[in-house]
């Protein structure tokens, strides 16, 4: 059935261009101001429905959908793992405000994203589309707003690595409206008896390379001038899992 | 008979002209995604506007494609894999899929009315029986046995078949 059927089963039709209007003010979206121009119009054709009918047979069932709702992105997530398997691993990151006196910034978007165990991002992978179902390989990314104290929480697995880089998480902040603030990463402690050692040490948990060609802090292109202020603290082990704290200092 | 099996794919074209309320969404969520993901691949310096010259600037804006296409899976989803605007000849089947991608045809941070995104919806694998009558005759049966139930879904524009398997 088309709309236009539908709305004429509803002794609509002579008011179908109110039917967007309707339905987005049935919405959480912000920008419904469109309805206003006509919700003071006298509908002029107000059909031959059978409100008053006195036929007493049931009124035909029809199709419930589909009408799509505003759905907020995939990305909005407190947990990350999706299929991903691995050891345990809570994520929390503390945002704070340099024009503020290093103030909790609340309501500040944080989006992080990292590797599964194996250094895979979860990513449209080339062109084949024999096996892989692209729609669910949203993996190990999320998006949250951090709360009063500036924290916000993940709920993830603890990252694998990949050549040529330590083991990190990627971080953009925005703020409240949108606009990029800072994009960063965050480094792992390392060495005997670090988290990333643990783990990757972990062949029961699926973490099958090791460290063998890792590449540590002091040689990664990225944190080797820096790693003091985007180091993490870890704890935990890896039959509790582990738990990250950091604090990031934005300027907003 | 020699039955090949094949994958169909739809791509829907989707602008600020849109008027369907299920592409307005998405229209708008994808802006504000673009808007958001975007500033990560951009220079300070040298700041560009549109998708194309910031592609052109930097070669790892391309992710932007994946990245936005997050926004609109949750509308996505709504569909429960039958994208409703392609029905078959009888008009009570719909065009079955089980991907889709998205991609970035180009967009404008300071104008909304430049994004325009495709979203091209792959079909799972059918049993393919040749075009009959301007229609492409298919089955979602794709075990080899006497009998199909067959669909037919007219030959139009945007529909594709994009892979081919031998039997």
């Amino acid at each position: 059935m088309n709309r236009k059927d539908f709305l004429r089963g509803l002794g609509l039709v002579g008011i179908g261009s109110m039917a967007i209007p309707i339905i987005s003010a049935c919405s959480q979206d912000d920008d419904s101001s469109e309805e206003t121009s006509t919700d003071t119009e006298t509908a002029t054709d107000t059909g031959s429905g059978s409100s008053s009918s006195s036929d007493c047979s049931v009124t035909p069932s029809e199709t419930a959908g589909p009408f799509p709702t505003i759905t907020p992105s995939s990305l909005v997530k407190s947990n990350i793992v999706m299929d991903r398997t691995g050891v345990a691993f809570t994520i929390n990151i503390t945002i704070k405000n340099t024009k503020a006196s290093c103030a909790a910034l609340k309501g500040a978007i944080v989006d992080i994203w990292h590797c599964d165990k194996d250094g895979y991002y979860s990513e449209y992978g080339g062109t084949s589309m024999q096996s892989v179902d692209y729609t669910s390989v949203h993996f190990l990314r999320g998006r949250q707003t951090t709360d009063d104290n500036g924290l916000v929480t993940f709920t993830s697995i603890f990252p694998g690595w990949y050549t040529s880089r330590a083991t990190h998480i990627h971080v953009h902040i925005y703020n409240a409206s949108g606009t990029s603030l800072l994009v960063t990463q965050i480094a792992f402690p390392e060495g005997s008896g670090s988290a990333v050692a643990l783990v990757n040490a972990s062949t029961a948990n699926g973490y099958t390379k090791g460290l063998s060609g890792y590449t540590y802090n002091a040689s990664d292109n990225v944190f080797s001038d820096s790693v003091a202020s985007e180091l993490a603290t870890v704890t935990g082990s890896v039959a509790e899992g582990f738990v990250l704290k950091h604090t990031i200092n934005v300027a907003s | 008979m020699k039955i090949s099996k094949i994958r169909l794919a739809y791509r829907v074209i989707i602008d600020s002209s849109s008027t369907i309320i299920w592409d307005k969404y998405v229209f708008e969520d994808t802006f504000k995604e673009y808007k958001m993901q975007s500033q990560q691949f951009n220079s300070a310096e040298n700041p560009k506007n549109t998708f194309r010259e910031l592609l052109s600037d930097n070669e790892k804006a391309s992710q932007l494609h994946f990245l936005v296409g997050i926004a609109a899976d949750g509308y996505i989803q709504q569909l429960k894999g039958n994208f409703y605007r392609v029905s078959d000849v009888l008009g009570n089947q719909y065009f079955p899929f089980t991907n889709y991608q998205l991609d970035i045809i180009n967009s404008d941070v300071t104008d909304i009315s430049k994004h325009k995104i495709g979203i091209t919806f792959y079909s799972p694998l059918l049993s393919y029986f040749g075009i009959i009558e301007g229609n492409f005759l298919v089955s979602k049966n794709t075990e080899s046995k006497n009998g199909y139930e067959t669909i037919m879904f007219p030959v139009q524009s945007h529909l594709s078949i994009c892979y081919i398997q031998n039997e």
